[in-house]
């Protein structure tokens, strides 16, 4: 039983510790999520008073939706209920950079992108190239926990992040892991966090590991006719003891927006290596052979600004796709070594499909799908994902895609973290029903 | 003398042979690698899943206490039964289940010892990464227990980074999974909380790893130095150029010393520090990468550089660090093992806090650690037969951990917190913090039998760890 929220006392609780505006109607669309809308908006200016509007939204029994740069709140099951957006926006400070410890924090309202173009400025990076609109945050990247194709390499937010501080709803700001880049001092709730679609407690802060800029970029791509070639040339090529920065399988109607000609060959794998100039042409001519071998096309060298051009260009495009256009989109997450046998089984699901996928085993389906044909197709998705013993999550529902089941079946072990939620939030306050499992 | 009630329902899930229960033999399991002790009322060596499963219910049953174990090597205590019970040793679950080589995935039991997963998947051209300097003894287990590192984890990342699910009997004496071959899956990451846990969120009886292909050629590097302050310079400015070695380690003079009177490395005993610096993957661009870091190491004054020419002259460097902390045994009875992280640019001033501690104490120090990530691990040697010298060195031991903190560091980069630094805690997080890790194990193990008295503080604890009342089981 929900009690109903008392609005209006909440709202002056709120008024006393940080700016807050109750939108009506059209000024409200913007803060909707699966087509809710809140009552209010509240931006605090700091993690303390951050911390307080989350305690007095949970004493009055509000539903809170953390709102960072507002970007990706499609991902997930529209909420239960939804009373106040907590925007985080305000936290954007930098805390710390010493470029000599390779490591970095900031508040996590800080934008992705002004996190990247800080570190550039001393030759590092953030070594995580997610597909994300602008004004994308550190806390809403990791609640979602988003990567791209240097994952491969570089590993992903789990491996990246040390230490997270985060407001709870009682109130209090607590913080887990540290700065350095070794640690098991305590639980790593870091861990818990990442992927948590802000379920568990509110982000404030967030320490990253950071890499050097490598010495050494290029690009290459080889046109496939069969995908299961082009997947069995990508499982080959993860055997070289130095990992490819990026090797990505493509459709034909996601390289042609690129711009690459695949000759009419349905299927491209997309290479990218970085590191020491030596060790990177090597891994040009085993790129050669590996793809030789399995019957692709000749290998095609790309100029450095067009390599440039051509990986923000796949980002943005993805990152559209995922979180911005009104279509069908789904992850797969899978063995890397079946990634080509799945592309092939999903390739005729849905008109035109994009497909594309990771190295890492991520693999991507989208489609512009009639509201009617979506339970369906992402039916017929999920049964080729589980079949090759991944799994698929819809990233993307689409306009009026709310029934659709976003997580998949229940597993044995969301008992488990049904009984995490219920510590760290109680009341259910955070995201109610967004998650999986109804979490 | 007959087995009791409760030493009989164990025999009845593992057999006769897999339990241990009189005094003879539970003073065997009363330690670990650290200096700490507390002896277990029953031992017990399960061969399946199900079995761990069926002694979990049955502590439940009982309100017994139970606390998983590898190799028992660890070295924060983390398999010392503190609060007495069932010390559930995995030692028989050692097999590899399944080497998925076209995934490059191997799923393992946890009693496997580290170094048999890297030898059985060798003849593939693979390895897996962590590799503590105890792999020869330790367990993939006890390495998921305590997100264990190695010299090898600086470029490649520790066990936390190669675990990519587990199947765990949990508290309440489900097996259940988590994680798996594939990344990223829906839900939380409870692969990711559960490494590092220190087997008090349940016991792993599945791990399922990445391996990794073997490195093509490697160069290894050993730079002398007159003065602790070159060789940190050192460390920082090869890692801020861009050059992530698979390997930085360091041993300052005691250590050398020590080295040199058991193993006869080849290290210089005069020397006040050297590092050893590993470069490996695509045989190309290694030489480039070794003259790099040969022109920094120059640079700061190095005395003089040697690369390996062989596999022959690289392990001889290797021996040296491998070997570094039993030939401290050759100059002292005991040591005790610190671990410490600091920010690397903090090395050098945190390396002269400690001596300053050493002299303070009346206590030598020897340094061997993993200078790429800042992860110290002095070792003080004492002589635990001289009244209260062990005390000393416990609290000088603190007194690093202190120094740690202030510098911006943490309490364990690789060994955990197990007993041993439970109490210093609360000088590194706030109440509150540990409230909010201590959900996560209220959610998992409400009863609070899976391995107690471990990474945080008990109340009271200084007088005497709260036991669990045992009564009526009649051990
Ligand atoms: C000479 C020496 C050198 C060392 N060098 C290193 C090093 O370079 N790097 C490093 O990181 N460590 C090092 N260690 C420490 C130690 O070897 C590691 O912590 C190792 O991972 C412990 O493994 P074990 O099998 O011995 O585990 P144990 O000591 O038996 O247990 C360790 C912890 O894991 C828990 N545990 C064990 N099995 C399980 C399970 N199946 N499920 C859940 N929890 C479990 C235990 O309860 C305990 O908390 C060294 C130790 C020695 C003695």
């Amino acid at each position: 039983m929900i009690e109903q929220v008392d609005l209006t006392t909440l709202e002056t609780e709120l008024k006393s510790v940080a700016e807050t505006r109750k939108p009506d109607g059209a000024e409200a669309e913007p803060w909707s999520v699966g087509g809710v809308a809140p009552a209010l908006v509240c931006t605090p200016s700091d993690p303390e008073s951050l911390g307080e509007a989350l305690a007095a939204c949970d004493r009055a029994g509000a539903a809170v939706v953390p709102w960072g740069g507002g970007t990706q709140q499609g991902l997930g099951n529209p909420p239960e209920r939804y009373d106040v957006a907590l925007v985080t926006t305000k936290l954007d400070r930098l805390i710390e950079h010493e470029p000599g410890d390779m490591t970095v924090t900031a508040q996590a309202g800080m934008s992705l992108s002004e996190l990247q173009s800080t570190l550039r400025a001393h030759g590092q990076w953030l070594p995580l190239d997610p597909p994300v609109l602008p004004g994308a945050t550190l806390g809403g990247a990791l609640a979602t926990d988003v990567s791209g194709p240097r994952r491969l390499k570089e590993g992903g937010l789990r491996d990246l992040v040390i230490g997270t501080r985060a407001a709870n709803v009682d109130g209090r700001v607590s913080r887990a892991g540290g700065k350095v880049v070794k640690n098991v001092t305590g639980y790593d709730l870091n861990k818990l966090h990442v992927g948590s679609l802000g379920t568990l407690g509110i982000l404030t802060e967030v320490s990253f590991k950071v890499a050097p800029l490598p010495p050494a970029d290029r690009t290459w791509y080889c046109a496939f006719e069969d995908p299961k070639s082009a997947g069995l040339a990508l499982s080959k090529l993860l055997w070289l003891p130095v990992s490819f920065a990026a090797l990505d399988l493509v459709n034909a109607a996601t390289a042609a927006e690129l711009g690459l000609s695949l000759e009419g060959a349905p299927w491209a794998l997309l290479a990218r290596a970085t590191g020491f100039g030596p060790a990177v042409e090597r891994q040009l001519s085993e790129f050669r052979t590996g793809t030789e071998a399995r019957q692709g096309a000749d290998t095609v060298t790309l100029a450095e600004q067009q390599a440039e051009g051509l990986w923000s260009g796949y980002l943005e495009k993805a990152a559209k796709r995922r979180w911005g256009e009104d279509r069908l989109t789904c992850r797969m997450a899978l063995y890397s070594a079946e990634q080509g046998a799945v592309a092939a089984a999903v390739a005729g699901v849905g008109e035109k499909p994009h497909i594309w996928g990771h190295g890492t085993g991520a693999l991507f389906w989208s489609a512009a799908v009639e509201a009617a044909g979506r339970a369906e197709a992402v039916a017929r998705l999920r049964e080729a994902a589980h079949q090759a013993g991944g799994r698929l999550i819809v990233e993307n529902r689409g306009k009026g895609g709310t029934g659709l089941d976003v997580w998949g079946p229940e597993e044995p072990s969301y008992e488990y973290m049904r009984a995490i939620k219920r510590q760290f939030d109680p009341r259910g306050t955070l995201n109610p029903g967004r998650f999986v499992d109804g979490i | 003398m007959q087995p009791s009630r409760f030493v009989q329902e164990l025999i009845d899930i593992v057999g006769e042979r897999n339990v241990l229960w009189d005094d003879y033999d539970l003073r065997l399991y009363e330690y670990d690698g650290s200096v700490d002790r507390a002896l277990p009322q029953a031992v017990v060596l399960p061969e399946s899943a199900e079995q761990v499963a069926e002694i979990v219910k049955l502590c439940n049953r009982a309100s017994v206490p139970y606390t998983a174990r590898g190799g028992g090597t660890g070295l924060s205590g983390g398999s010392i039964p503190v609060a007495g019970g069932v010390l559930i040793t995995l030692v028989k679950m050692n097999r590899v289940l399944e080497v998925d080589l076209e995934n490059l995935r191997a799923v393992v039991e946890p009693g496997l010892v580290n170094l048999q997963l890297s030898e059985a998947v060798a003849g593939n051209g693979l390895y897996y990464v962590p590799d503590p300097s105890s792999q020869k003894a330790c367990t993939i287990g006890g390495n998921v227990g305590e997100n264990s590192g190695g010299p090898h984890t600086l470029l490649y990342g520790v066990t936390t980074n190669h675990v990519l699910g587990v199947e765990v009997v949990m508290p309440d004496g489900e097996l259940v999974e988590f994680g798996g071959k594939a990344l990223d899956l829906p839900g939380y990451d409870l692969t990711g909380a559960f490494v590092g846990s220190e087997g008090t969120l349940g016991i792993a009886t599945k791990i399922t790893v990445r391996l990794v292909p073997l490195p093509e050629d490697v160069r290894t590097l050993l730079a002398v130095f007159n003065t602790v302050d070159d060789a940190s310079a050192t460390v920082s400015e090869v890692i801020g150029k861009g050059i992530i070695p698979a390997a930085i380690e360091m041993l300052d003079q005691m250590a050398l010393q020590a080295v040199e009177a058991s193993v006869h490395a080849g290290y210089p005993e005069d020397a006040a520090a050297v590092l050893l610096i590993e470069v490996d993957g695509l045989r190309d661009g290694l030489d480039e990468q070794a003259q790099a870091i040969r022109d920094i190491a120059e640079a700061h004054n190095a005395r003089s550089l040697r690369i390996a020419k062989d596999a022959k002259e690289r392990e001889l460097l290797w021996s040296g660090r491998k070997g570094a902390f039993g030939a401290i045994g050759r100059i002292s009875p005991e040591y005790y093992v610190v671990d410490g992280v600091v920010p690397r640019t903090k090395l050098p001033e945190v390396l002269e806090a400690i001596a300053e501690v050493g002299r303070q104490y009346d206590l030598r120090i020897a340094n061997v650690f993993h200078a790429g990530d800042g992860n110290l691990h002095p070792l003080v040697l004492f002589d635990g037969a001289i009244p209260g010298e062990l005390e000393r060195t416990k609290e000088a031991g603190a007194e690093i951990m202190r120094i740690c903190i202030r510098a911006g560091g943490v309490l364990s980069g690789e060994h955990g917190i197990g007993m041993e630094k439970a109490e210093l805690m609360g000088e590194l997080f706030s109440d509150h913090d540990m409230e909010v890790m201590l959900k996560l194990k209220a959610a998992l193990d409400p009863e609070g039998l899976a391995n107690p008295g471990k990474i945080f503080p008990t109340p009271g604890r200084c007088v005497e760890i709260p036991r669990r009342p045992l009564a009526g089981i009649g051990w």
